[in-house]
């Protein structure tokens, strides 16, 4: 129960010293609330500070990495556009068979005469539509008939010689390719002269 | 309003006190921390006194104390009157409106009730006791300036006005084990308050001349008790400043009803202010 201040006195005197000491508890329990308040009002503005920077340091990082990204994507989309052009190319030479070697050799073996022999056969792989031979014959006829044979393949006599009692020649024979490069218009860059060759071969 | 004035304004004790019993005066001076009987006038009942019959007691109190020197007017003083001139009434209300406009008017509706006076010859105060119950005291305005009158006549300073029951409440119901009623004694005036939980609820005030009256009165007071407010009590304490009777009756009365005394600190001072 509360203390009955009860003084019907008109007179009443005041006790200001209580009434101080009451003062300045309600004063020092306000100031400590005050500066409570201000505290954490100041602590709260320095976590949010806190927290924007981070945020405006992750959005930095995060641009970088999506620069980066970006960067290496198109870096990976380069090379597999390179790397197509490759296998396009690698493809379209296992196709065509531009190469192929035996095909060749078939066709010079067929092709030669009795009595005459091939002293070398050089192939170029870079331009797989010429053929360099040499060929050897033991008289003119066979020589000429070995012309003839190769006739089909525009033989480019080279030179013609005789030399221990036969009769030897160096022939260039051109092949004809069987169908359009793929990426054609992407010459690769480190043998554009073949390339250009190659392109001027296409009927 | 009433909160800052509970909580901040505290009035200053005064340095000197009178007690205005049943046809005497009792002065005490506030000497070593506590008030201290100085000197008593018989025969001068409170509302009889003129500056003439006053004049004794007045030079008394014209006389520094331990709390002050100088002009009695200078002098701090304080009257406490008996309940004889007092008015008690506890009121129960659903609910008290915090606002103290709005309370003061539903208590003085409460009280126009049970009052057959009129409330504007009083100094009407009142005080919450708890949530439900506010203490309503009346005390005659006639008198209070009449004693306001003769102290100022007298030139002497006087800063308070006080009841010795209120004190008495006050000062019984603040003890570690306080009774469950106390009856507080002033030469033939008896004035019986019930407590539960420290919150007084009933006062009843009665005059007896004789043991075996007022042995009555209490018993029926406390039956009255046990069947308005369900409350049985179990402990009593006496505060008695002049007391006629053998005190002996009411106490074997009381312990027949197995009602047992309870020994008060400081009784001989209860009804003077805390």
């Amino acid at each position: 129960m509360r203390r009955i201040n009860y003084n019907t006195a008109d007179n009443k005197k005041i006790d200001y010293l209580k009434f101080t000491f009451y003062s300045s508890i309600v004063v020092a329990i306000s100031l400590i609330f005050l500066t409570m308040g201000i505290g954490n009002l100041w602590s709260i503005d320095q976590k949010e500070r806190r927290q924007k920077e981070q945020a405006i340091q992750d959005r930095q990082e995060l641009e970088k990495l999506t620069q980066e990204n970006t960067r290496r994507e198109e870096d990976v989309a380069k090379r597999k556009k390179d790397w197509k052009a490759q296998v396009d190319f690698a493809n379209w030479l296992i196709t065509e068979k531009q190469f192929s070697v035996v095909e060749k050799l078939e066709l010079l073996e067929k092709n030669l005469p009795e009595g005459a022999f091939f002293t070398q056969v050089n192939l170029d792989m870079a331009n797989p539509s010429l053929l360099r031979i040499g060929v050897a014959a033991d008289s003119l006829p066979r020589l000429i008939e070995t012309y003839h044979n190769f006739s089909a393949y525009q033989p480019e006599i080279q030179d013609e010689k005789e030399d221990e009692g036969l009769l030897k020649a160096g022939l260039v024979l051109h092949f004809k390719t069987k169908s359009q490069k793929p990426g054609a218009a992407e010459k690769p860059k480190q043998k554009p002269k073949e390339e250009k060759i190659e392109e001027d071969e296409y009927y | 309003m009433v909160i800052i004035e509970n909580f901040f304004i505290h009035y200053k004790r005064p340095a000197q006190l009178v007690f205005a019993g049943e046809n005497y005066l009792d002065i005490y001076k506030y000497v070593n921390n506590s008030f201290q009987k100085t000197r008593s006038f018989d025969d001068a009942p409170i509302i009889d006194l003129t500056t003439e019959s006053f004049g004794a007691a007045a030079r008394e109190l014209s006389i520094a104390g331990g709390g002050g020197g100088g002009a009695a007017n200078a002098i701090d003083t304080g009257i406490i009157l008996n309940s004889a001139y007092y008015i008690f009434n506890i009121l129960d209300f659903e609910k008290i409106p915090f606002r103290e406009g709005l309370r003061k008017e539903i208590v003085e509706w409460r009280l126009r009730k049970v009052f057959p006076e009129n409330i504007e010859d009083y100094d009407h105060r009142f005080y919450k006791l708890d949530k439900n119950k506010i203490l309503s005291i009346l005390f005659k305005k006639s008198l209070k300036e009449k004693i306001e009158n003769l102290f100022n006549q007298s030139r002497i300073n006087l800063t308070y006005m006080g009841n010795s029951t209120v004190n008495s409440i006050d000062n019984v119901l603040r003890q570690k084990s306080s009774p469950d009623f106390f009856i507080e004694i002033d030469r033939s005036l008896f004035i019986v308050v019930f407590q539960k939980n420290s919150v007084p609820f009933y006062i009843r005030k009665f005059r007896g001349e004789h043991e075996d009256e007022v042995v009555s009165e209490v018993v029926k007071t406390i039956n009255y008790v046990k069947n308005s407010y369900a409350q049985t009590p179990r402990t009593y304490s006496i505060i008695a400043n002049r007391c006629q009777l053998n005190l002996d009756v009411i106490k074997q009365e009381l312990l027949g009803q197995e009602i047992r005394a309870l020994d008060l600190k400081n009784k001989e001072k209860l009804f003077l202010p805390g």
